[in-house]
């Protein structure tokens, strides 16, 4: 049994390879006419997904019963003192993320098989969507910062292609831009920091004779970096490599393309979007940890970064109307909470939240698009309500992502419960204010939404129509982790708890997975249930009389706030804050330097081109084309050269 | 002074008139070129130059350079140069003639910039 295993583990890298080779089938299939039929497209994409998942899985089994990690490097890149390698490290933080991505992916698939059926762009979606699983896994399995660079530019682009599918429309192709050159500030910062981490660690790497930049040896290479580069420029090195998280995990500033990203097809934003490219960033933070808890100042950077971002984008989520945007700004400020974990040292509090995450915003998003997909591409709120009648499966799916989310019992419940007493144990008593104030505002929007989609009357002119069995089966199969795996992980059955599991083999300094009080998970709870009974109350239509008769409805409360309204529907004029940036003062000074470019040095250039012009014109004047002239001039210079050698002789 | 010395006067060239014989048929060749606008006229006006040039040549070696010969053979060679010239420099001249009827210098400027 435990060869068994261990073959599974020593081909990891099958896992990347088979969505890749999946890619190249679709691609050159269909370019070169090889085949037409969409059955083989999306059964060839799934049976290596399945393949992926049952690999996983025995990974998974595997990592049970091992303390060590599995690691296995060959040599890529042999540059003077510097060698890289490429391979894959497989420990229990990989595995679970495997088992997660492939997971997700598969009922994804499922699902897009229905949600594309009628799209032109059939296969190329499954070739991108093909491509993007190779580059996930890849990321996953990586086993240094040099590789997991490499994927981690991968998912950018293929993220980019996705966003951009339909190419046509001029929003989706401005979405795509937008994602990708907010993506290229965050790996330009990650490329800095893991290049200057590099470079003052290289005679420590030289030295032990580790792979370079290996997760592995991180935590001595970093505590060497640390005595080497002092601590101000490691907090900078640091930074720089956080910022590659910032982009990706759509963190405060930088978050603003993640709305912007639904413009892509919904399974796109369910898988990448929300479930785990978003979650690459978290990722990092983990594979990096060493890095970064080796200074406090940057670990409280990260934490409030993340507490920051939850705020913000819970405030937007609450006034936006478009379905999708909600669940855009909710992914952000989930993650943001995810961030926050992990950078007042809850590494496996913010992990556990990752994956329960995971599941339900897949699932969420999947609802989403069921609904869009049933009202011929509605996505605007005010021209829903009432669907629980036409699409039930749908409806209920929805109800229990909500519940999870919102942190009421099932799994969000248990993610954020250890978030918060990891807070409470590190004693960040703002942050964990922070963080309650968020759950009480997730549960308000999240059921904001279900009450104005699902219940009341229908509010829009298309005709609603239920999902598709090829749709709603991978709703329902995502409702079970959505629902169970916080309590199954949890610990309290007497299963391996998820925070030992991650937890073992690893050494941390900032480790703060404490059990607060019992009053923790009450309170969060009650501030869950509160925010669920205000929407019930502002939204739901059985309410409609008692709202009205104490005049306590949406609408007032908008206008008794209209400052605030405005700010939370303006997204906090950032996104006005960085196009007037771009257009008032970076186009300005880049116009001023292109008319330099265009004017000066140009300028001199064609002078110097104008002059050996103007030259030639004029000297062409004296070229007569009678030979008399020539002569007359040629013996006369003679004459004249020879007076003067005359005269000076005479002088001398 | 008696006759001989006079004879002796008269006839006892020496080097520097041999030059300025040499010197004038040149001026008189390079004139020749320069305002002669006949074809044939430039062909004669650079015999006359290369026939100063050869004055010039047999005058030294003949001071300066005794029993060696080296200046009159230098001659002998411009004139086998010169002959071939004559008859090449016609030849051009008669296709040239072929393809524009004319002997003027001035005609003959398709090749000007």
């Amino acid at each position: 049994m435990e060869q068994f295993l261990e073959f599974f583990v020593e081909n990891a890298g099958i896992i990347p390879a088979l969505p890749l080779w999946t890619f190249l089938i679709i691609i050159f299939g269909q370019n070169l006419g090889v085949y037409d039929d969409k059955r083989i497209t999306v059964w060839i994409t799934v049976l290596s997904t399945f393949i992926g998942l049952v690999w996983s899985f025995f990974i998974l089994l595997w990592t049970f019963g091992v303390d060590e990690p599995f690691s296995k490097n060959i040599t890529w890149l042999n540059a003077g003192n510097i060698e890289l390698s490429v391979g894959w490290l497989v420990d229990n933080l990989a595995a679970t993320m495997l088992l997660v991505v492939t997971g997700v992916s598969l009922l994804i698939q499922v699902y897009s098989q229905g949600y594309m059926k009628e799209d032109e762009g059939y296969h190329r979606f499954f070739s991108y969507l093909n491509l993007f699983n190779f580059s996930m896994l890849g990321l996953v399995l990586s086993s240094n910062l040099f590789q997991i660079y490499i994927f981690w530019e991968l998912v950018g682009v293929s993220s980019y292609l996705l966003i951009g599918f339909w190419y046509r429309r001029p929003s989706a192709a401005h979405a795509a831009t937008k994602a990708f050159i907010i993506n290229r500030i965050g790996d330009f910062g990650l490329l800095v920091g893991i290049i200057a981490f590099l470079f003052y660690s290289l005679n420590w790497w030289q030295a032990s004779g580790n792979i370079y930049l290996s997760f592995t040896t991180l935590q001595p290479a970093a505590q060497y970096v640390l005595t080497e580069a002092g601590t101000v420029i490691y907090f900078l090195i640091a930074l720089a490599i956080f910022f590659g998280p910032i982009a990706k995990s759509a963190q405060f500033p930088l978050h603003t393309w993640l709305p912007d990203a639904m413009e892509g097809p919904t399974p796109i934003s369910a898988l990448i979007h929300a479930a785990t490219m978003v979650a690459a960033g978290v990722f990092l933070i983990a594979r990096a940890y060493p890095i970064f808890e080796a200074s406090p100042c940057i670990m409280t950077t990260i934490a409030w970064i993340g507490a920051i971002t939850a705020f913000i984008t819970a405030t937007i989520a609450i006034t936006q109307y478009d379905l999708k945007k909600t669940l855009a700004y909710s992914t952000c400020s989930q993650l943001g909470y995810m961030v926050m974990a992990m950078g007042a040292g809850a590494y496996a509090a913010g992990l556990f939240h990752l994956m329960t995450h995971a599941f339900f915003k897949a699932m969420l998003f999947l609802c989403s698009g069921a609904v869009i997909h049933g009202l011929s591409d509605q996505q605007d709120m005010r021209y829903m309500g009432g669907l629980r009648k036409y699409m039930p499966v749908v409806a209920y799916t929805y109800l229990i992502g909500c519940l999870a989310i919102s942190g009421i019992l099932l799994s969000g419940f248990w993610s954020k419960e250890a978030i918060f007493s990891g807070l409470y144990g590190n004693n960040n008593i703002t942050l964990l204010t922070v963080g309650l104030i968020v759950a009480l505002m997730t549960s308000f929007y999240m059921f904001r939404t279900y009450f104005l989609t699902f219940e009341g009357e229908y509010r829009g002119q298309a005709h609603p129509h239920d999902a598709p069995k090829v749709m709603s089966v991978p709703l329902i199969l995502l409702t079970i982790p959505s629902a169970l795996i916080g309590f199954l992980l949890s610990g309290a059955l007497g299963l391996p708890s998820f925070d030992e599991y991650i937890l073992a083999g690893k050494d941390l300094f900032t480790h703060a997975e404490y059990h607060g009080p019992w009053l923790l998970p009450v309170i969060s709870l009650l501030l869950s249930l509160a925010g669920l009974l205000v929407a019930a109350f502002l939204y739901w239509d059985g309410l409609k009389q008692a709202r009205e008769s104490v005049k306590i409805t949406a609408d007032n409360i908008i206008r008794i706030t209209k400052p605030l309204y405005a700010l939370t529907t303006n997204l906090w004029y950032i996104d006005k804050l960085y196009y007037w940036f771009i257009d008032d003062i970076f186009l300005p000074i880049c116009g001023f330097i292109a008319g330099f470019d265009k004017y000066i040095i140009d300028g001199i250039v064609n002078l110097v081109g104008l002059m050996t012009l103007v030259a030639g014109k004029v000297l062409r004047l004296f070229q007569t084309g009678q030979m008399q002239t020539y002569l007359a001039v040629l013996f006369s210079g003679i004459a004249g050269l020879t007076l003067i050698f005359v005269i000076l002789q005479w002088l001398m | 002074m008696s006759w001989e010395e006079i004879l002796i006067k008269i006839f006892n060239v020496e080097l520097t008139h041999y030059l300025v014989l040499s010197a004038v048929l040149f001026c008189i060749g390079i004139m020749g070129l320069i305002v002669s606008r006949n074809v044939i006229r430039v062909l004669m006006s650079i015999e006359i130059l290369l026939v100063s040039i050869n004055i010039n040549f047999v005058a030294f070696a003949n001071y300066t350079d005794l029993g060696d010969l080296k200046g009159q053979v230098f001659a002998i060679f411009i004139m086998a140069v010169a002959a071939a010239e004559a008859a090449l420099g016609l030849a051009i001249l008669l296709a040239l003639y072929r393809n524009k009827p004319s002997v003027d210098t001035e005609e003959y400027k398709e090749l000007k910039g």
